[in-house]
């Protein structure tokens, strides 16, 4: 019998199935972590969390030290973020997995609005359950990003994580414009080592007659 | 579609200068250029348009063969028609490998492509009366390459929502080394009140580079 910590989804290996095993080790945290930002941005605030905004703050919980990106996710979601002209965005609902689980986990859509019933128990059950899944400086992390960034209005949040994913200008976002986040930042990482290798050259530098403007 | 590395769209004039170089690098041990670093290392994916390419065939190819400085680019003992045909089979080899993507046959646009062609009316831009009245502005020779670069926008900086009505657009880079289209599409291209305004933006290839190294 293997009882993942904390959960109440007993699993065996006799009847394991594979995809309860994906739901456990990535939908499961990434509701919990959900809930958890919900649930303390109305408690904070006294208000429901708009998705844009809730999808901000999930970023900046999982892809950032607050202001700059880490190197690998703080977790790994059964989602994915896209780059777009307004910054990283993902579907709530998707990571969530659907109205009926939202239903199941307690968690309320009221037209773009997330919230939960019972904010207090919600939150203290969502920070328990990443504490046991040995998450806590994941949830330590989601009310650090509630506090710090919740209070923002939409075009501060949008120019902010734009900043974090080093995307300054409407070239290089029109460049990144519909990548996965996780594909970006890979390739953030290769283009800087090629820029740096010293096995290439510049192809304008090379032939500085032919790149130039004609007419 | 979602894409794995940064992308632009480009003229003849820069396609034609870039299978250039990176001809010289793999038939007459020319220094390699970085622009393969970026396509072989997933950098980047390099957008054009079968009109492009003809016009590269056609006109571009034979008129940079015919006037660059042979000895200063280290091909003096090569007849041009041979050069012709490194340069050509170059071009198909980037073309096989997905370097080059021409937008009309790649097979990762095919759902964008038939979105469009059962749903024109999903088309940002190319609304009759806007286009006439900026069609008869542009000379007759400019007029295929505005209208690929129109849907050129279309295919790749308009994403369909998963749910809901609507697109999410973003911008497109046209890097072009042509003084009068890139004026063109600056200044006509911005027709008053139609949604394409601005969404096209153009820059030389040393802009293009230099955004690169901003990153």
């Amino acid at each position: 019998m293997l009882s993942l910590m904390g959960s109440s989804l007993k699993l065996t290996f006799g009847n394991i199935t594979y995809m309860s095993l994906i739901d456990e080790l990535t939908r499961k945290p990434a509701v919990e972590l959900i809930k958890l930002a919900i649930a303390y941005y109305a408690k904070k605030y006294g208000r429901s969390v708009n998705a844009a905004v809730l999808a901000k703050l999930l970023f900046f919980i999982i892809y950032t030290d607050g202001t700059k990106l880490l190197n690998t996710p703080r977790i790994k979601l059964p989602g994915e973020f896209r780059i777009y002209s307004k910054g990283p965005s993902i579907s709530i609902d998707e990571v969530l997995g659907g109205e009926s689980k939202m239903i199941e986990y307690g968690i309320v859509r009221t037209g773009d609005n997330y919230y939960v019933k019972g904010i207090e128990e919600s939150f203290e059950e969502s920070y328990r359950s990443l504490v046991e899944r040995g998450l806590r400086d994941l949830a330590e992390q989601a009310i650090k990003v509630v506090d710090e960034y919740g209070a923002l209005g939409m075009d501060d949040l949008i120019v902010r994580s734009l900043e974090a994913l080093g995307i300054q200008g409407e070239v290089i976002k029109a460049m990144a414009f519909n990548m996965s986040l996780e594909a970006y930042m890979d390739v953030v990482r290769r283009l800087r080592s090629v820029l740096e290798s010293k096995g290439s050259i510049d192809e304008e530098d090379l032939y500085p007659d032919l790149f130039k403007m004609i007419g | 579609m979602t894409f794995r590395a940064f992308h632009v769209f480009i003229d003849t004039n820069v396609l034609v200068n870039m299978v250039y170089a990176i001809t010289l690098h793999h038939r007459l041990n020319r220094p390699r250029p970085k622009i393969l670093d970026l396509l072989e290392n997933n950098v980047l994916e390099i957008y054009t348009s079968i009109i492009m390419v003809n016009e590269l065939d056609d006109v571009a190819l034979p008129k940079l063969l015919t006037s660059v400085d042979r000895e200063m680019h280290g091909w003096v003992n090569v007849e041009t028609n041979e050069m012709e045909e490194y340069c050509i089979s170059e071009l198909n080899s980037l073309v096989n490998m997905r370097y080059v993507r021409v937008i009309e046959e790649d097979g990762s646009l095919e759902l964008q492509r038939r979105a469009l062609k059962y749903k024109p009316s999903k088309r940002v831009c190319w609304k009759s009366n806007i286009m006439d009245k900026l069609l008869s502005r542009i000379p007759n020779e400019d007029i295929d390459v505005i209208n690929s670069l129109l849907y050129a926008y279309d295919l790749l900086a308009t994403v369909r929502r998963k749910r809901g009505p609507g697109t999410i657009s973003g911008k497109l880079v046209f890097v072009t080394e042509d003084k009068h289209l890139r004026n063109f599409v600056e200044r006509q291209l911005t027709c008053y009140d139609c949604p394409c305004t601005s969404r096209i933006i153009a820059i030389s290839y040393k802009e293009f580079k230099d955004q690169l190294r901003q990153i």
